[in-house]
Protein backbone atom coordinates (compact mmCIF):
# COMPACT_ATOMS: atom_id res chain seq x y z
CA UNK A 1 0.00 0.00 0.00
CA UNK A 2 1.48 3.24 -1.12
CA UNK A 3 1.54 6.04 1.78
CA UNK A 4 1.34 9.70 0.82
CA UNK A 5 -0.62 13.26 0.87
CA UNK A 6 -2.31 15.74 -0.98
CA UNK A 7 0.47 17.79 -2.54
CA UNK A 8 -0.07 21.50 -1.59
CA UNK A 9 2.18 24.33 -2.30
CA UNK A 10 2.96 25.10 1.36
CA UNK A 11 4.53 21.88 1.54
CA UNK A 12 6.89 21.89 -1.05
CA UNK A 13 10.16 22.57 0.17
CA UNK A 14 9.41 19.42 2.76
CA UNK A 15 8.02 17.31 -0.67
CA UNK A 16 10.99 18.68 -2.48
CA UNK A 17 13.30 17.13 -0.10
CA UNK A 18 11.69 13.77 -1.48
CA UNK A 19 10.95 12.31 2.43
CA UNK A 20 11.65 8.52 2.61
CA UNK A 21 8.63 7.30 3.81
CA UNK A 22 5.96 9.56 1.09
CA UNK A 23 5.52 6.75 -1.83
CA UNK A 24 2.68 9.37 -3.62
CA UNK A 25 1.07 12.86 -3.66
CA UNK A 26 -2.36 13.03 -4.94
CA UNK A 27 -2.51 16.25 -6.98
CA UNK A 28 -5.24 18.59 -6.87
CA UNK A 29 -6.46 19.57 -10.47
CA UNK A 30 -8.09 22.77 -10.13
CA UNK A 31 -4.46 23.79 -8.26
CA UNK A 32 -2.77 22.88 -11.64
CA UNK A 33 -5.34 24.34 -14.30
CA UNK A 34 -3.22 27.50 -14.65
CA UNK A 35 0.66 25.92 -14.42
CA UNK A 36 3.04 24.39 -17.03
CA UNK A 37 3.72 21.11 -17.30
CA UNK A 38 7.18 21.15 -15.97
CA UNK A 39 6.53 20.96 -12.27
CA UNK A 40 4.15 18.02 -12.72
CA UNK A 41 6.86 16.13 -14.62
CA UNK A 42 9.18 16.88 -11.66
CA UNK A 43 6.81 15.43 -9.11
CA UNK A 44 6.11 11.97 -11.41
CA UNK A 45 9.65 11.59 -11.97
CA UNK A 46 9.77 11.20 -7.89
CA UNK A 47 6.19 9.95 -6.92
CA UNK A 48 3.52 7.90 -7.96
CA UNK A 49 0.76 10.47 -8.64
CA UNK A 50 -2.68 10.71 -8.35
CA UNK A 51 -5.14 13.82 -9.49
CA UNK A 52 -7.81 14.73 -7.47
CA UNK A 53 -10.95 16.68 -8.83
CA UNK A 54 -12.86 19.33 -6.70
CA UNK A 55 -15.17 20.79 -8.92
CA UNK A 56 -16.40 18.35 -12.02
CA UNK A 57 -19.94 18.44 -9.92
CA UNK A 58 -20.32 14.44 -10.84
CA UNK A 59 -23.93 15.00 -9.26
CA UNK A 60 -25.44 18.05 -10.83
CA UNK A 61 -28.14 16.64 -13.47
CA UNK A 62 -27.42 17.60 -17.09
CA UNK A 63 -24.10 18.33 -18.82
CA UNK A 64 -20.44 18.00 -17.70
CA UNK A 65 -19.15 21.44 -17.48
CA UNK A 66 -17.44 20.70 -20.74
CA UNK A 67 -14.38 23.29 -20.37
CA UNK A 68 -13.67 22.54 -16.61
CA UNK A 69 -13.50 18.72 -17.89
CA UNK A 70 -11.42 20.15 -20.73
CA UNK A 71 -8.68 21.38 -17.76
CA UNK A 72 -8.57 18.68 -15.65
CA UNK A 73 -7.90 16.01 -18.81
CA UNK A 74 -5.52 18.76 -19.22
CA UNK A 75 -3.41 17.74 -15.61
CA UNK A 76 -4.48 13.81 -16.19
CA UNK A 77 -1.88 14.35 -19.25
CA UNK A 78 0.66 15.61 -18.01
CA UNK A 79 0.77 14.14 -14.55
CA UNK A 80 -0.11 10.84 -16.32
CA UNK A 81 -1.63 9.27 -12.73
CA UNK A 82 -2.27 5.85 -11.74
CA UNK A 83 -5.85 6.90 -11.32
CA UNK A 84 -8.24 10.21 -10.84
CA UNK A 85 -10.78 10.76 -8.82
CA UNK A 86 -13.69 13.31 -7.72
CA UNK A 87 -16.10 14.11 -5.24
CA UNK A 88 -20.43 11.91 -4.87
CA UNK A 89 -21.23 15.37 -4.79
CA UNK A 90 -22.83 19.00 -6.64
CA UNK A 91 -20.61 22.12 -6.45
CA UNK A 92 -22.97 23.62 -8.74
CA UNK A 93 -26.55 23.61 -9.80
CA UNK A 94 -28.02 24.85 -13.75
CA UNK A 95 -28.38 28.06 -11.89
CA UNK A 96 -24.86 28.83 -10.32
CA UNK A 97 -21.66 27.75 -8.83
CA UNK A 98 -21.59 27.06 -5.19
CA UNK A 99 -17.89 27.04 -4.89
CA UNK A 100 -18.05 23.51 -2.06
CA UNK A 101 -19.08 19.86 -2.43
CA UNK A 102 -22.54 19.29 -1.13
CA UNK A 103 -24.62 16.12 -0.85
CA UNK A 104 -27.23 14.25 -3.44
CA UNK A 105 -29.56 11.92 -2.40
CA UNK A 106 -29.25 8.26 -2.77
CA UNK A 107 -31.63 7.59 -5.26
CA UNK A 108 -31.66 5.72 -8.31
CA UNK A 109 -32.19 8.63 -10.84
CA UNK A 110 -28.89 10.47 -9.06
CA UNK A 111 -26.78 7.02 -9.47
CA UNK A 112 -27.59 7.49 -13.09
CA UNK A 113 -26.35 11.04 -13.45
CA UNK A 114 -23.35 10.30 -11.54
CA UNK A 115 -22.54 7.09 -12.94
CA UNK A 116 -22.74 8.30 -16.21
CA UNK A 117 -20.63 11.38 -15.57
CA UNK A 118 -17.88 9.42 -13.87
CA UNK A 119 -17.78 6.99 -17.10
CA UNK A 120 -17.33 10.16 -19.35
CA UNK A 121 -14.43 12.01 -17.34
CA UNK A 122 -12.91 8.28 -17.13
CA UNK A 123 -13.09 8.09 -20.78
CA UNK A 124 -12.00 11.29 -21.75
CA UNK A 125 -9.08 10.69 -19.51
CA UNK A 126 -7.94 7.42 -20.43
CA UNK A 127 -7.49 6.57 -16.37
CA UNK A 128 -9.33 4.85 -14.15
CA UNK A 129 -11.89 6.47 -11.83
CA UNK A 130 -12.22 6.51 -8.07
CA UNK A 131 -15.40 8.21 -6.44
CA UNK A 132 -14.85 9.91 -2.91
CA UNK A 133 -17.86 10.21 -0.07
CA UNK A 134 -18.14 13.87 1.25
CA UNK A 135 -18.79 15.36 4.88
CA UNK A 136 -22.72 15.63 5.03
CA UNK A 137 -24.12 17.68 7.43
CA UNK A 138 -27.46 17.23 5.77
CA UNK A 139 -28.78 13.92 5.76
CA UNK A 140 -30.16 12.91 2.40
CA UNK A 141 -32.98 10.60 1.91
CA UNK A 142 -33.43 7.98 -1.03
CA UNK A 143 -34.92 5.43 -2.49
CA UNK A 144 -31.50 2.93 -1.92
CA UNK A 145 -29.11 3.41 1.72
CA UNK A 146 -26.09 5.08 1.48
CA UNK A 147 -24.70 1.69 1.05
CA UNK A 148 -26.07 0.34 -1.46
CA UNK A 149 -26.32 3.82 -3.66
CA UNK A 150 -22.11 3.52 -3.20
CA UNK A 151 -22.09 -0.27 -4.11
CA UNK A 152 -24.25 -0.24 -7.16
CA UNK A 153 -22.51 3.47 -8.28
CA UNK A 154 -19.02 2.03 -8.12
CA UNK A 155 -20.64 -1.59 -10.29
CA UNK A 156 -22.37 1.00 -12.88
CA UNK A 157 -19.78 3.15 -13.31
CA UNK A 158 -17.00 0.66 -13.37
CA UNK A 159 -15.47 3.06 -10.58
CA UNK A 160 -13.34 2.38 -7.70
CA UNK A 161 -14.18 3.98 -4.28
CA UNK A 162 -11.91 6.33 -2.30
CA UNK A 163 -13.24 6.11 1.07
CA UNK A 164 -11.90 9.41 3.03
CA UNK A 165 -12.02 7.92 6.89
CA UNK A 166 -12.81 11.25 8.23
CA UNK A 167 -15.49 12.18 6.89
CA UNK A 168 -17.17 8.42 7.57
CA UNK A 169 -16.16 8.42 11.00
CA UNK A 170 -17.75 12.66 10.86
CA UNK A 171 -21.19 11.29 9.39
CA UNK A 172 -21.61 8.54 11.51
CA UNK A 173 -21.01 10.58 14.42
CA UNK A 174 -23.14 13.48 13.45
CA UNK A 175 -25.70 11.40 12.14
CA UNK A 176 -25.55 8.75 14.87
CA UNK A 177 -24.74 4.97 13.05
CA UNK A 178 -21.93 2.74 13.14
CA UNK A 179 -19.12 3.13 11.14
CA UNK A 180 -18.14 0.04 11.17
CA UNK A 181 -21.42 -1.84 10.34
CA UNK A 182 -21.58 0.91 7.31
CA UNK A 183 -17.55 0.06 6.28
CA UNK A 184 -18.71 -3.91 6.11
CA UNK A 185 -21.80 -3.22 4.37
CA UNK A 186 -19.27 -1.89 1.36
CA UNK A 187 -17.88 -4.00 -1.15
CA UNK A 188 -14.48 -4.56 -0.38
CA UNK A 189 -13.04 -4.83 -3.68
CA UNK A 190 -14.18 -1.60 -5.12
CA UNK A 191 -12.19 0.38 -1.62
CA UNK A 192 -8.82 1.60 -3.56
CA UNK A 193 -7.74 4.27 -1.70
CA UNK A 194 -7.95 6.24 1.23
CA UNK A 195 -8.35 9.63 2.43
CA UNK A 196 -6.86 10.70 6.42
CA UNK A 197 -6.61 13.39 8.25
CA UNK A 198 -8.03 14.90 12.02
CA UNK A 199 -11.55 16.15 12.07
CA UNK A 200 -12.59 19.22 14.15
CA UNK A 201 -15.18 20.08 16.75
CA UNK A 202 -18.09 22.63 16.09
CA UNK A 203 -20.16 22.45 18.99
CA UNK A 204 -21.99 19.40 19.00
CA UNK A 205 -21.11 18.80 15.61
CA UNK A 206 -17.98 16.79 13.89
CA UNK A 207 -16.21 19.05 11.37
CA UNK A 208 -13.62 18.71 8.40
CA UNK A 209 -11.21 21.62 8.61
CA UNK A 210 -8.62 19.27 7.27
CA UNK A 211 -6.24 21.02 9.88
CA UNK A 212 -5.73 18.60 12.81
CA UNK A 213 -3.79 15.79 13.84
CA UNK A 214 -5.47 12.55 13.44
CA UNK A 215 -7.27 10.82 16.14
CA UNK A 216 -6.65 7.11 17.80
CA UNK A 217 -10.26 6.32 17.02
CA UNK A 218 -9.67 7.52 13.24
CA UNK A 219 -6.54 5.05 13.25
CA UNK A 220 -8.54 2.85 14.50
CA UNK A 221 -11.53 3.13 11.95
CA UNK A 222 -8.84 3.11 8.80
CA UNK A 223 -7.04 -0.20 10.19
CA UNK A 224 -10.39 -1.82 10.09
CA UNK A 225 -11.05 -0.54 7.19
CA UNK A 226 -7.17 -2.10 5.97
CA UNK A 227 -8.24 -5.13 7.01
CA UNK A 228 -12.06 -5.27 5.14
CA UNK A 229 -10.49 -4.23 1.80
CA UNK A 230 -6.99 -4.35 -0.68
CA UNK A 231 -6.25 -0.71 -0.07
CA UNK A 232 -3.68 0.20 -2.41
CA UNK A 233 -3.32 3.64 -1.03
CA UNK A 234 -3.52 6.05 1.80
CA UNK A 235 -3.17 9.75 1.56
CA UNK A 236 -3.06 12.60 4.52
CA UNK A 237 -5.33 15.58 3.63
CA UNK A 238 -3.91 18.75 5.32
CA UNK A 239 -5.12 21.89 3.75
CA UNK A 240 -5.12 24.68 6.60
CA UNK A 241 -2.58 25.88 9.24
CA UNK A 242 -0.06 23.12 7.93
CA UNK A 243 2.45 21.67 10.76
CA UNK A 244 6.23 21.91 10.78
CA UNK A 245 8.03 18.96 9.70
CA UNK A 246 8.24 17.17 12.50
CA UNK A 247 4.55 16.98 13.01
CA UNK A 248 3.99 15.98 9.38
CA UNK A 249 6.36 13.27 9.70
CA UNK A 250 4.29 11.65 12.85
CA UNK A 251 1.12 12.35 10.70
CA UNK A 252 2.80 10.17 8.10
CA UNK A 253 4.03 7.67 10.74
CA UNK A 254 0.29 7.20 11.59
CA UNK A 255 -0.14 6.39 8.23
CA UNK A 256 1.68 3.50 8.81
CA UNK A 257 0.77 2.52 11.69
CA UNK A 258 -2.43 1.84 9.66
CA UNK A 259 -0.78 -0.34 6.61
CA UNK A 260 0.17 -2.06 9.63
CA UNK A 261 3.53 -3.86 8.19
CA UNK A 262 5.74 -0.75 10.69
CA UNK B 1 -42.23 28.54 -15.38
CA UNK B 2 -40.73 24.86 -15.72
CA UNK B 3 -40.30 22.65 -13.05
CA UNK B 4 -36.76 21.91 -10.89
CA UNK B 5 -34.77 19.41 -10.03
CA UNK B 6 -33.85 18.39 -6.63
CA UNK B 7 -30.49 19.70 -6.60
CA UNK B 8 -31.33 23.26 -8.08
CA UNK B 9 -33.74 23.89 -5.14
CA UNK B 10 -31.44 22.67 -2.93
CA UNK B 11 -29.09 24.91 -4.38
CA UNK B 12 -31.02 27.84 -4.05
CA UNK B 13 -31.90 27.25 -0.30
CA UNK B 14 -27.90 27.02 0.30
CA UNK B 15 -27.93 30.27 -1.74
CA UNK B 16 -30.21 32.37 -0.12
CA UNK B 17 -30.84 33.12 3.45
CA UNK B 18 -33.87 34.82 3.29
CA UNK B 19 -35.46 31.37 1.43
CA UNK B 20 -33.61 29.69 4.14
CA UNK B 21 -36.11 31.32 6.50
CA UNK B 22 -39.09 30.70 4.98
CA UNK B 23 -38.27 27.20 4.48
CA UNK B 24 -37.85 27.07 8.14
CA UNK B 25 -41.16 28.45 8.76
CA UNK B 26 -43.58 27.01 6.14
CA UNK B 27 -41.50 24.39 4.11
CA UNK B 28 -44.79 23.53 2.27
CA UNK B 29 -45.08 26.56 0.83
CA UNK B 30 -41.83 26.97 -0.47
CA UNK B 31 -41.52 23.43 -1.94
CA UNK B 32 -44.67 24.56 -3.94
CA UNK B 33 -43.30 27.77 -4.99
CA UNK B 34 -40.07 26.84 -6.14
CA UNK B 35 -41.95 24.04 -8.76
CA UNK B 36 -40.27 21.41 -8.00
CA UNK B 37 -40.69 18.31 -9.94
CA UNK B 38 -43.49 16.11 -7.92
CA UNK B 39 -41.26 12.78 -7.39
CA UNK B 40 -38.71 15.38 -5.29
CA UNK B 41 -40.84 16.71 -3.43
CA UNK B 42 -41.06 14.22 -0.44
CA UNK B 43 -37.17 14.25 -0.72
CA UNK B 44 -37.03 18.10 -0.15
CA UNK B 45 -39.26 17.93 2.75
CA UNK B 46 -37.52 15.79 5.02
CA UNK B 47 -34.10 18.41 5.03
CA UNK B 48 -33.68 19.57 8.31
CA UNK B 49 -33.60 23.46 7.65
CA UNK B 50 -30.89 23.46 11.16
CA UNK B 51 -28.74 20.81 8.72
CA UNK B 52 -29.50 23.26 6.03
CA UNK B 53 -28.64 26.30 7.68
CA UNK B 54 -25.58 24.56 8.98
CA UNK B 55 -24.32 23.94 5.17
CA UNK B 56 -24.95 26.92 3.84
CA UNK B 57 -22.71 28.15 6.48
CA UNK B 58 -20.10 26.20 5.37
CA UNK B 59 -20.37 27.46 1.30
CA UNK B 60 -20.48 30.98 3.70
CA UNK B 61 -17.22 30.31 5.15
CA UNK B 62 -15.58 29.15 2.23
CA UNK B 63 -16.86 32.34 0.21
CA UNK B 64 -15.07 34.69 3.31
CA UNK B 65 -12.05 32.75 2.93
CA UNK B 66 -11.60 33.32 -0.84
CA UNK B 67 -12.69 37.02 -0.40
CA UNK B 68 -10.54 38.13 2.56
CA UNK B 69 -7.33 37.40 -0.16
CA UNK B 70 -8.29 40.44 -1.64
CA UNK B 71 -9.00 42.61 1.30
CA UNK B 72 -6.08 41.70 3.83
CA UNK B 73 -6.01 45.71 5.28
CA UNK B 74 -9.83 46.00 5.51
CA UNK B 75 -9.98 42.90 7.17
CA UNK B 76 -7.24 44.25 9.68
CA UNK B 77 -9.75 47.23 10.34
CA UNK B 78 -12.54 45.07 10.55
CA UNK B 79 -10.95 42.92 12.91
CA UNK B 80 -13.42 40.36 14.69
CA UNK B 81 -16.01 41.84 12.76
CA UNK B 82 -15.16 40.94 9.56
CA UNK B 83 -16.76 37.55 9.38
CA UNK B 84 -20.13 38.62 10.88
CA UNK B 85 -20.19 41.83 8.54
CA UNK B 86 -19.30 39.21 5.90
CA UNK B 87 -22.03 36.71 6.62
CA UNK B 88 -24.89 39.84 6.76
CA UNK B 89 -23.94 41.18 3.54
CA UNK B 90 -23.42 36.83 1.81
CA UNK B 91 -25.95 35.78 3.37
CA UNK B 92 -28.72 36.85 1.12
CA UNK B 93 -26.30 37.87 -1.84
CA UNK B 94 -24.87 35.21 -4.10
CA UNK B 95 -22.30 37.06 -6.90
CA UNK B 96 -23.10 36.20 -10.41
CA UNK B 97 -20.50 34.34 -12.90
CA UNK B 98 -17.92 35.21 -14.01
CA UNK B 99 -15.08 35.96 -11.88
CA UNK B 100 -17.13 35.64 -8.67
CA UNK B 101 -14.71 35.97 -6.46
CA UNK B 102 -13.62 39.36 -7.41
CA UNK B 103 -17.31 40.51 -7.35
CA UNK B 104 -18.13 38.64 -4.56
CA UNK B 105 -15.38 40.93 -2.73
CA UNK B 106 -16.18 43.97 -4.56
CA UNK B 107 -19.89 43.73 -3.16
CA UNK B 108 -18.85 43.47 0.02
CA UNK B 109 -17.04 46.34 0.16
CA UNK B 110 -19.74 48.15 -1.53
CA UNK B 111 -21.74 47.31 1.35
CA UNK B 112 -19.29 48.12 3.96
CA UNK B 113 -18.97 51.36 2.35
CA UNK B 114 -22.38 52.10 2.85
CA UNK B 115 -22.39 51.68 6.21
CA UNK B 116 -18.87 53.62 6.88
CA UNK B 117 -16.82 54.00 4.10
CA UNK B 118 -13.60 54.47 6.49
CA UNK B 119 -13.89 50.50 7.01
CA UNK B 120 -12.80 49.77 3.72
CA UNK B 121 -9.25 50.10 2.78
CA UNK B 122 -9.01 52.44 -0.26
CA UNK B 123 -6.17 51.00 -2.39
CA UNK B 124 -8.12 47.85 -1.70
CA UNK B 125 -10.97 49.65 -3.20
CA UNK B 126 -9.45 51.45 -6.18
CA UNK B 127 -7.65 47.66 -6.97
CA UNK B 128 -11.20 45.73 -6.75
CA UNK B 129 -12.38 48.45 -9.56
CA UNK B 130 -10.05 48.48 -11.60
CA UNK B 131 -9.86 44.62 -12.19
CA UNK B 132 -13.50 44.75 -12.79
CA UNK B 133 -13.39 47.71 -15.32
CA UNK B 134 -12.15 47.74 -18.19
CA UNK B 135 -10.29 50.46 -18.11
CA UNK B 136 -6.71 50.44 -19.95
CA UNK B 137 -5.66 52.80 -16.90
CA UNK B 138 -6.24 54.55 -13.91
CA UNK B 139 -4.42 56.76 -11.44
CA UNK B 140 -5.40 57.19 -7.42
CA UNK B 141 -3.52 60.21 -4.74
CA UNK B 142 -4.13 58.70 -1.40
CA UNK B 143 -3.00 60.88 1.21
CA UNK B 144 -3.12 57.89 3.41
CA UNK B 145 -2.35 55.12 1.42
CA UNK B 146 -1.98 51.59 2.89
CA UNK B 147 0.53 48.86 1.58
CA UNK B 148 1.52 46.08 3.76
CA UNK B 149 0.51 48.17 6.85
CA UNK B 150 2.36 51.56 6.39
CA UNK B 151 0.42 54.27 6.00
CA UNK B 152 1.71 57.24 4.13
CA UNK B 153 0.43 59.50 1.03
CA UNK B 154 0.60 57.29 -1.98
CA UNK B 155 0.10 57.28 -5.84
CA UNK B 156 -1.39 54.35 -6.63
CA UNK B 157 -1.21 53.00 -10.74
CA UNK B 158 -2.99 50.64 -12.52
CA UNK B 159 -2.30 49.77 -16.08
CA UNK B 160 -3.53 46.82 -18.35
CA UNK B 161 -1.96 45.96 -21.89
CA UNK B 162 -3.01 44.60 -24.89
CA UNK B 163 -3.58 41.14 -23.28
CA UNK B 164 -5.91 42.35 -21.11
CA UNK B 165 -3.57 41.25 -18.12
CA UNK B 166 -3.13 44.24 -15.78
CA UNK B 167 -0.43 45.54 -13.67
CA UNK B 168 -0.35 47.31 -10.14
CA UNK B 169 2.62 50.12 -9.26
CA UNK B 170 2.52 52.11 -6.29
CA UNK B 171 4.32 55.25 -5.63
CA UNK B 172 4.83 56.14 -1.81
CA UNK B 173 5.62 59.92 -1.23
CA UNK B 174 7.01 61.71 1.73
CA UNK B 175 5.60 64.91 1.86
Amino acid sequence: MNIGLGYRRELDAWIDSQPADVDCLELTAEHFFAVEGEPLARLAQKFQLYVHGLGLSLGTPGPLDLPRLDQFARVVRLANPQWISDHIAFTRTSEADLGHLNPVPPTRAMLRVIADHAREVSERCQKPMLLENITSHLQLTGDLSETDFLNQLCERAGCGLLLDVTNLFINSRNHGYDARQWLHAIEPGRITQLHIVGYSRAGERYTDSHSQPIQEELIELAQAVVRHAPVQAITLEWDEDFPATPELELEIAKLKRIRGRD
Amino acid sequence: MAEIDFITALGRLLRDGNLRDAYAAQPDTVAARLDLRPEDRPAFRQLVPEDVEFQARILLRKRFDLVRRFLPDTERRLGEKAWPLFLDYARVNWPAEPRVVLRDAFQFCQRLREQQPSLVCQSEWNRLRFALSEKSFAIHWQLRGEAGGTVRPRVQIFYRGRSRRWREFGIMVRL
